[in-house]
């Protein structure tokens, strides 16, 4: 499953020590920004309540928590990973950034689902350098994210032209409001040195800073200035679904059925993350079948 | 076969403590998990490889067993692994009679010395254990940090006698820590009650689980399963050069240790009802435990999905737990055995699965 971010999303990890008042959850060894599976699972189960039987539902979902220990459900989520990074470029306004580690994980897991991908993993970009497909990005000699200078390295571009082709035709929403980001995303793939990936999906999420009036006095409340931190719009995650049998003899679900049923859905836009109701969180999903 | 799984994100092994709303919030890891999680994930996995219909009990009866029958099922593990210069290489829980050295900053085991020998030394121990385990003459002690383990290799050096060095926990997994809430699908806002903590594990690259599978035929090289709770997912791979398990001296020293890999059981507490040591050692001779290195129970309950309970809790001997024997005449680990292992529940599972040395 493909998720893309449509307007900034906060999978928030509660309050942090950091500068950050409410940061995002991220992973404990790579620091790379994530979704917990246990919020995918209640978003999907929450956008199939009222779309699905109930007891197909509990076959896939697993019971209510009150008689949590009745079955266990079919469907196992992963949690979602960064998979592209949109960082602001001086030329071709931003640049979906990548790494190959975070490429490497990708299809780690998608040998796991049974995804053939066409497409083989790069060589390290050069510190300092990056793989590059066109001189989209290019701004006189350099690509220039954010206030990092990287010398452009066209010598992979057949490679990175094809991940991007396949992730353009294959992650990326399928509608045709996004024929245009499906053109472009070759143009604008840009794969980076691990570190200064990890460093960018690090410090340039979006931060929000947030202040609440007093409704009588119309000013400021006292102690009402926090920051939130959010993956920006643009930022495209993968999360692995994988399914069993059901285990409940009111559903004979086999394992592709129960896939069958979650992609049946229809969904195509659902909200995810932290304040819902101030439009934070749209995100569009995408399902891929394996093989297995 | 043998079979080394990977974690795909995190893991979440829960040890024995209740977690319920209200009561309590806060779940903890504890890893490698007990045999009874990895038994299940296998037998799970087992019926989709045979293509068994869930629903129907006689049939899933025949291929993987019941609760208190595993049929064919014989496993070893699981224990923690990593991929080194492409080869798996184990990790073992730290003997429990090694301390560490601060001379050297390595870790040596423990002496036996007769209780008799030792003058003004009144002991607690049952009456029938000869020794107490003394540090040697010349050891500094030095403060321990918790959560090491053995690379195999140091093991068979700890069995043979000599000192060891370990490898700490944090170079092979770091616990992740996250806090959730549950939502009402009617209101959209939290529920009361519902904040939950959760530490998961997460390997660090290359690290895993190994486990031995002797009974289940037809599986794939590779695929992946789903391991402990939140049903999180296991990438598996079968070992083209498995590993194995050493066969036990034959016989057996006249001084010997017994080194537990995993947890064991006996109706006595820490030893067999009664002391008696009959059902696991043969020969014409006789065995006498002298001494025992073990830190406290560990509690190993589980959850029975047939019957719709919970599995009743009893304290089994951690792993890492060291018996010294003495033996006289000759001696065998006896040849009835279930995989070898002493443990007087669950041996098919891979409980009491154990390592000789000599002392």
């Amino acid at each position: 499953m493909f998720i893309y971010v449509e307007t900034p999303l906060h999978p928030g990890s509660g309050r942090g020590l950091g500068a950050v008042d409410l940061p995002i959850q991220r992973e404990r060894t790579t620091d790379y920004p994530m979704v917990q599976s246990s919020s995918i699972k209640g978003c999907l189960r929450a956008e199939a309540r009222g779309k699905m039987a109930s007891h197909v539902l509990e076959a896939i979902f697993g019971p209510e928590t009150e008689r949590a220990s009745d079955h266990a459900g079919a469907l196992a989520v992963g949690d979602a990973r960064v998979l592209l990074f949109p960082v602001r470029s001086l030329a071709g306004v931003f640049a979906w950034t990548t790494s190959v580690d975070a490429l490497a994980r990708f299809l780690r897991e998608a040998q796991i689902a049974g995804v053939q991908v066409g497409w083989s993993l790069p060589e390290q970009p050069a510190p300092e350098t990056a793989l590059v497909t066109s001189t989209a990005l290019q701004a006189g000699d350099s690509v220039v994210l954010e206030d990092l200078s990287f010398t452009p390295d066209g010598r992979q571009a057949d490679g990175v032209r094809a991940i991007g082709h396949w992730l353009a035709q294959n992650a990326l929403p399928q509608g045709p409001e996004y024929e245009y980001w499906r053109r472009v995303l070759p143009e604008k793939l840009c794969i980076l040195p691990e570190d200064v990936f990890r460093d960018l999906v690090k410090y340039a999420t979006e931060v929000q800073t947030h202040i609440r009036l007093d409704p009588k006095t119309k000013t400021v409340e006292e102690g009402a200035l926090w920051t939130s931190e959010n993956l920006p719009t643009d930022t495209l995650l993968y999360a692995p679904l994988l399914a069993s049998p059901s285990r409940t003899p009111k559903a004979t679900l086999t394992a592709k059925d129960v896939l069958r049923e979650v992609e049946q859905l229809g969904l195509v836009r659902v909200q995810l993350g932290g304040d819902e109701t101030t439009g934070q969180g749209i995100v569009a999903l995408r399902f891929m079948n394996g093989a297995k | 076969m043998e079979l080394f799984l990977e974690a795909v994100d995190v893991w979440l092994f829960r040890d024995g403590r209740p977690f319920d709303a209200i009561s309590d919030h806060r779940a903890v890891s504890m890893f490698p998990p007990y045999p009874t999680v990895v038994q299940g994930a296998i037998r799970s996995r087992h019926l989709v490889v045979r293509g068994v219909d869930l629903h129907d009990p006689k049939a899933v009866e025949r291929t993987v067993g019941t609760v208190d029958n595993y049929g064919s099922l014989r496993m070893r593990g699981p224990l923690i692994a990593r991929r080194e210069s492409g080869r798996i290489v184990r990790y073992f829980p730290l003997p429990a009679d090694l301390v560490l050295d601060g001379n050297s900053g390595r870790y040596r085991a423990l002496e036996p010395r007769q209780i008799a020998s030792l003058g003004g030394v009144r002991v607690s121990t049952p009456s029938d254990l000869s020794a107490l385990l003394w540090p040697p003459e010349d050891l500094v002690p030095a403060k321990e940090q918790p959560d090491q383990w053995l690379r195999e290799d140091e093991l068979e050096r700890y069995l043979a006698g000599q000192p060891v060095e370990a490898t700490p926990g944090d170079r092979l997994f770091t616990r992740e820590y996250r806090t959730g809430i549950g939502l009402s699908d009617d209101t959209g806002t939290t529920r009361e009650g519902m904040i939950y903590h959760v530490e998961f594990i997460r390997p660090h690259p290359g690290v895993g689980l190994w486990v031995q599978v002797e009974g289940y035929e037809g599986w794939p090289r590779e695929g992946a399963l789903s391991l402990g709770g939140e049903r999180r997912a296991a990438r598996f791979v079968q070992l083209e050069q498995p590993l194995g398990w050493p066969a036990h001296p034959e016989p057996l020293p006249e001084r010997f240790k017994v080194y537990f890999a995993s947890p064991t059981y006996f109706s006595g507490g820490w030893q067999p009802a009664g002391g008696s040591w009959a059902r696991f050692f043969s020969g014409n001779g006789q065995v006498r435990l002298i001494a025992v290195a073990l830190k406290g129970y560990e509690s190993v309950g589980g959850f029975d999905l047939a019957g719709g309970r919970p599995k009743p809790a009893r304290r089994f001997v951690p792993a890492g737990s060291v018996y010294y024997f003495q033996a006289q005449g000759e001696v065998y680990l006896s040849a009835s055995l279930v995989n070898a292992a002493l443990t007087e529940l669950w041996p098919e599972i891979g409980f009491g699965q154990v390592r000789i040395g000599r002392w």
